[in-house]
């Protein structure tokens, strides 16, 4: 039986550092190559040396695979390819492609110049790395080899997000990547292929407890708190991924500021800001329809009261909002801006989306009331509000995606191990499937069963097809012989006549015989009767031959309410059917 | 497979492919030069075109003369493809493959008997809605009285001295905006390389043509067959993705349409040619008029118009009017994954493909939607006008032939090759302003046919009739489309072509494959052969061959015998009925005849042939026949 190997190098009971290695006949496949914030030892990247041992990864590779921009999917990607070394394809989206370096590079900047880290990839690398970047469309199949093609879906998690559908002959695993069920206000719901039947789906459950209250009361809630915020003379922050919840949360907040005539400031972190409007623009068609449908006449984006943040601003007395980042308070400018405000009460802080464990957004999020930051002990004594506008699949949506792909098989990335269980057997319990959460490093094995087809001639299948007396024609009995060459082990199939001939031997033919009693014989009434079963049936004077002569109705010597049936072993499952449409006495009807 | 034309132009394809179970429709031809027929219908009225007289003999008042020319004063009519010899609700899909194949779509989809699903890529509707809105935009424009029909009687029209090619009586007046966005809900986008499975017996995909943004070539595949087809390709460098051949390479049956209509052309000669006239008229001080659809070629024309213009004065302004121009600027602009590697690179940087944004921004292109207001009044001379249509008698460019028709320092410059000078140009001959003709025809032509065809080598070339008889090159060569083997189709006329496998690929159970015993018949034998067994699933068209153990889990189901071999006698049955304990007897028996055996305990008896190969069991029970069939079964070997 052939086997799909799996193991998580990270995103294994875990949110971050996404590296699943898939293995299917012969291939060898990597599904992302993030890397970890909540780490800034070796451990913030994949172990590669578990690929190749320590070496390059050339000939241990088919194929990369990025499914979206975060750096927890693609962070590690420059550090896999130019320093442990691979040179085959990578694949990700035309927005991912175009985004995926601009991060890396922002990254990269954190690392080296915030930190001092003097070990770590460099901008060469990544300009190197993205040269072996393949970008794919949505739906396009793309041929890696003559066996293994990759497809990519809409995941609707952020701009240019895709699931991966990946193929080689008759195996095939889905993988989410992150994904969102529901459209938002600039990007559409996850679009996958119904009824794809892949071996494995292998899916993201950073949301898998949670049924999110509905988005609307969310977003009020989000809207209320910022607003007694600025009208209490507080500054808000709201740490962002540049691209992403950033434009979600801007659109809404614009419309709210525009409604009710609102002045105070709402600011963006500069450079990238501008950089993500341009990108929003370019690939247009990554967002939803509402906002495809208006692209020419308005841009989405083009904010009226959200202006660019300067550094000065952050030391002013009077309110304001601003959309910093990084999302994860690792560093940076939300870093730099959260420490000058975390002091004081008035101010708020809001964190959006999912902050890894270990970095000073996640020590925020845990309510802790000192963080230590490069040596310094901080108060912290503002407000803060965890919202997850994450645009992750909540219990439910990933619920539907299992109902809507049909796997045979699901395992489990990209989230934790208690809630994992949980929606394990929640999955388990409610479709009959199997559900693995594999650690990190540990490997999973399945059995997929091989799809093999084989060229019949059309005769025999029309004739199997006429076997079958019901409609939907399930059930054909077949019957055949196979012809196999011992050399070459090429087989063909034909008839069991052909097979005979072949074979130097004569068949032996079976047929069975009934006398029925009927209240007269009239063969052109009964041929008429019979004419919906075969419409070729031919009549003689003595009785009726249906199906090319495998079912003979005949007199009976001297008998005139007895008929003789004759029929071929095939026709078994006939028998009844004609036999109770030859006796059946037509309705009469009443005269009342 | 049948395949019938419903087009008569073979570069405006129009084919309904049959299939045992699909009916596909590929591409919708509308024929929009029976326009040129129509006097130009005028924005601001013009005195040239209002004092015409008519011919006295017929006396129809409409019929305008002009030019030594007729032209009808009426409501201006386009020719769909004749769709009267097939059955619209038995389409099932309609395959789009570019946006001028998408304008004649409303003509099929909005009749009331259309049931079909349309598959066409993302650019290809969103570009072609754009055309089709300008198309409608300009016809709504036009007020003109209502005319009788007088003129479609054969002995009228077929009496112009410009005598329409196609006949008035199949004309259609164009769809309104209604229909268009109802027509366009019912197309559903897809990627290239994007396989669609329908019904589970055909698979189509589309891929690149390299013609157009989005422009499409089809692979259609059925369980034994795989047919390729050629809509509007080039094979020459462009803006939009370039033709993906490879993917049409060893097709049972190829279907070759949309050449070029310029055996040999050389669009890069005709834009030389182009540009030198826009710099000497620019320089005399004349208008520069280019009438053009609104999406195509002219996203590089602006490129290089700028360009040139600006070597020129800077101060001299392009403009483009057209009620969608922006949209088609911006649309242009969000397609990378559809542009050739040069343009769809930019985007990593990230720039727009296309340069014009930037030209919009700069005011070096002004885009208006139409004439009259800003553009009336901020337009200065001398200048270029890009504006549609192209067949110059609907749209802004009949305003300005009109307007600058009187000097000659003006120019006119025709490229669209489906528009040429011979056929449109009739009612401006008398006037002042030059008319060039530089056709910009990028369309495969009937020198890189052969080319094309060696590399995909088609086991078989489907063509339209047209093809195959010569046409004259520039040196004056004879060219023809010549591949063997070939076969011809013309409009009206069903090909029938034969299924050439007789086998189809059916998914059989594994148990089945582990069961198989192959032995050789002969010791010497180089071939085995084995009896398999079980039920064959025929369901939603899909076939899978189940083994009789696991069809026997999922219902119950009618025996499969084996097939036997050998010879029966009664002796043999006899015997084995007693280890049954069953007495059987011969109640008959004359040599050279059947034997009959009778079987008092089950009711029965048996008849075997006198050669011992047929055997009946007649019997009113079926489970004590089920007795008998497995003792005969017990006589005999299995195949």
């Amino acid at each position: 039986m052939p086997k799909l190997r799996v193991v998580p190098l990270g995103a294994g009971q875990d949110v971050g550092r996404s590296c699943i290695l898939i293995s299917m006949g012969g291939k060898n496949i990597m599904l992302d190559c993030g890397m970890h914030m909540g780490y800034s030892d070796d451990r913030r990247f994949p172990d590669f040396s578990y690929i190749s041992g320590g070496g390059p990864l050339n000939g241990f590779l088919d194929c990369v695979i990025i499914s979206h921009f975060h750096l927890d999917h693609c962070g590690a990607l420059p550090h896999m390819s130019e320093i442990v070394g691979y040179d085959g394809p990578i694949y990700m989206t035309y927005p991912t492609k175009a985004i995926v370096p601009v991060l890396l590079e922002d990254y990269r900047k954190v690392q080296t110049e915030f930190r001092g880290d003097t070990n770590f990839f460099t901008s060469q690398h990544i300009k190197q790395c993205m040269k072996k970047v393949i970008a794919v469309n949505l739906q396009e199949i793309v041929h890696v080899d003559n066996e293994l093609t990759i497809q990519a879906f809409y995941a609707g998690h952020v701009l240019g997000a895709a699931m991966f559908l990946v193929t080689n002959g008759s195996e095939s695993v889905l993988y989410t990547g992150d994904f969102n069920m529901t459209p938002d206000r600039h990007l559409g719901a996850a679009h996958v292929y119904p009824g794809l039947k892949p071996n494995l789906l292998i899916t993201e459950t950073t949301y898998a407890t949670t049924i999110r209250d509905s988005k609307r009361a969310r977003e009020r809630d989000f809207l209320k708190k910022v607003h007694e915020t600025v009208l209490d003379g507080g500054k808000v922050l709201i740490p962002v991924f540049a691209l992403g919840r950033a434009q979600e949360l801007c659109i809404l907040l614009e419309s709210y500021w525009e409604r009710l005539d609102l002045k105070y400031p709402i600011y963006f972190s500069p450079g990238l800001a501008e950089k993500a409007t341009k990108y929003y623009r370019l690939f247009i068609n990554w967002t939803n329809e509402k906002i495809k449908k208006t692209f020419v006449e308005r841009n989405m984006f083009d904010f009226k009261h959200i202006k660019p943040f300067d550094m000065t601003f952050a030391d002013s007395k009077s309110p304001m909002v601003l959309f910093s980042t990084p999302g994860m308070l690792h560093g940076g400018q939300s870093l730099r801006v959260f420490k000058k405000w975390c002091t004081d009460p008035k101010n708020m802080i809001i964190m959006p989306g999912y902050c890894v464990a270990g970095t000073v957004g996640a020590k925020v999020i845990n309510g802790m009331k000192k963080i230590e930051i490069d040596q310094r002990i901080y108060e912290i004594n503002l407000r803060v509000e965890y919202m997850s506008f994450s645009a992750h699949a909540d219990a439910k949506g990933i619920m539907q995606l299992i109902k809507d792909v049909e796997p045979k098989n699901v395992m489990f990335v990209h989230g934790e191990d208690q809630k994992m269980e949980f929606l394990k057997q929640k999955v388990e319990k409610e479709s009959n499937l199997k559900v693995y959460k594999p650690a990190n490093g540990e490997t999973i094995s399945i059995d997929t069963e091989p799809e093999i087809f084989v060229d019949i001639p059309e005769n025999l299948l029309s004739k199997s097809i006429s076997l079958d007396p019901t409609p939907s024609k399930r059930f054909c009995p077949f019957q055949a012989c196979v012809v196999m060459e011992k050399q070459s082990k090429k087989f063909e199939i034909i008839s069991a006549e052909e097979a005979a001939q072949h074979m130097g031997v004569q068949l032996h033919s079976v047929t069975f015989s009934e006398i029925i009693d009927v209240e007269e014989i009239n063969w052109t009434k009964i041929a008429k009767k019979l004419r919906k079963y075969d419409p070729e049936l031919q009549m003689k004077t003595d009785g009726i031959d249906l199906f090319n002569s495998e079912i003979l109705l005949t007199n009976v010597d001297g008998e005139s309410r007895q008929i003789e049936i004759i029929w071929d072993e095939s026709r078994e499952s006939w028998l009844s059917l004609l036999t109770e449409e030859i006796t059946r006495k037509p309705v009469k009807v009443l005269n009342i | 497979m049948q395949l019938t034309s419903l087009s008569w132009m073979p570069h405006r394809p129009c084919l309904l492919l049959k299939f045992p179970n699909v009916n596909v429709l590929l591409d919708c031809a509308v024929n929009l030069e029976t326009l040129s027929t129509f006097l130009p219908c005028t924005i601001v009225p013009s005195s040239r075109l209002e004092a015409l007289s008519f011919p006295r003999s017929w006396g129809i008042d409409y019929l305008k003369k002009l030019n030594d020319q007729l032209f009808v004063e009426g409501f201006p009519e386009v020719q769909p493809a004749s769709l009267h010899t097939i059955a619209v609700d038995a389409i099932d899909i309609v395959l789009v493959s570019n946006w001028m194949s998408l304008v004649g779509l409303p003509f099929i989809t909005e009749r009331p008997d259309f049931r079909g699903v349309v598959y066409a890529t993302e650019p290809t509707i969103q570009l072609g809605r754009l055309v089709m809105e300008e198309l409608n935009d300009f016809f709504e424009g036009i007020d003109r009285d209502p005319i009788d029909d007088r003129w479609r009687a054969d002995e009228i029209w077929r009496a112009f001295p410009n005598a329409p090619k196609t006949n008035p009586k199949e004309w259609k007046k164009f769809y309104n905006k209604k229909q268009l966005d109802n027509c366009l809900k019912k197309v559903v986008g897809i990627s290239y390389s994007e396989t669609i499975v329908i019904n589970g017996a055909i698979r189509f995909t589309a891929y690149s043509s390299g013609f157009a943004i989005g422009s499409a070539n089809w692979l259609i595949e059925t369980e034994t067959e795989k047919i390729g087809y050629l809509s509007a390709s080039s094979s020459r460098t462009s803006h939009a993705k370039p033709a993906q051949w490879d993917k049409l390479k060893r097709m049972d049956s190829l279907i070759l349409t949309s050449l070029s209509r310029i055996p040999e052309s050389s669009p890069n000669e005709a834009v030389s040619g182009l540009f030198k006239e826009v710099v000497e008229t620019l320089r005399a001080r004349g208008n520069v008029l280019l009438p053009i659809a609104p999406t195509g070629i002219l996203y590089d024309l602006f490129e290089y118009m700028i360009q040139q213009v600006d070597q020129i004065s800077r101060d001299i302004p392009v403009y483009f009017i057209s009620p969608i121009a922006k949209s088609a600027l911006e649309y242009a602009n969000i397609y990378a994954e559809w542009l050739s590697d040069i343009k769809s690179n930019k985007v990593y940087k990230p720039e727009e493909p296309f340069a014009h944004s930037e030209f919009v921004k700069g005011n070096r292109l002004r885009v208006y939607e139409n004439i009259h207001g800003n553009f009336s009044r901020e337009y200065k001379t001398p200048c270029v006008v890009f504006t549609g249509h192209p067949c110059l008698r609907i749209g802004n460019v009949v305003h300005f032939l009109e307007m600058w028709g009187n000097d000659p320092k003006n120019v006119v410059i025709l490229t669209d090759p489906d528009y040429p000078p011979e056929e449109v140009y009739g009612p401006y001959n008398n006037l002042q302003i030059k008319c060039k003709y530089f056709p910009i025809e990028t369309k495969l032509d009937y020198t890189q046919v052969p080319l094309i065809l060696q590399d995909l080598e088609p086991k078989l070339l489907m063509l339209p009739e047209q093809y195959t008889k010569p046409v004259k090159g520039v040196s004056g060569r004879d060219l023809v489309v010549a591949y063997k083997p070939q076969i011809t189709f013309k409009h009206g006329e069903t090909l029938s072509m034969p299924i050439s496998g007789k086998r189809k690929r059916v998914l059989i159970d594994p148990d089945m494959l582990k069961e198989m015993n192959v032995k050789g018949a002969k010791d010497n034998d180089d071939h085995g052969v084995c009896a398999i067994r079980g039920f064959l699933s025929a369901y939603d068209n899909k076939l899978e061959l189940i083994s009789l153990a696991r069809a026997n889990e999922k219902a119950t189901l009618p025996r499969v015998f084996p097939k036997l071999v050998g010879s029966l006698t009664a002796e043999d049955l006899i015997k084995t009925l007693k280890k049954k304990s069953i007495t059987a007897e011969i109640i008959k028996n004359i040599i050279g005849e059947s034997i009959v055996v009778k079987i008092p305990r089950l009711e029965a008896q048996v008849t075997i042939s006198a050669d011992g190969q047929k055997s009946r069991i007649s019997c009113k029970h079926s489970e004590n026949r089920k007795i008998l069939h497995g003792a005969i079964t017990q006589c005999l070997n299995k195949l």
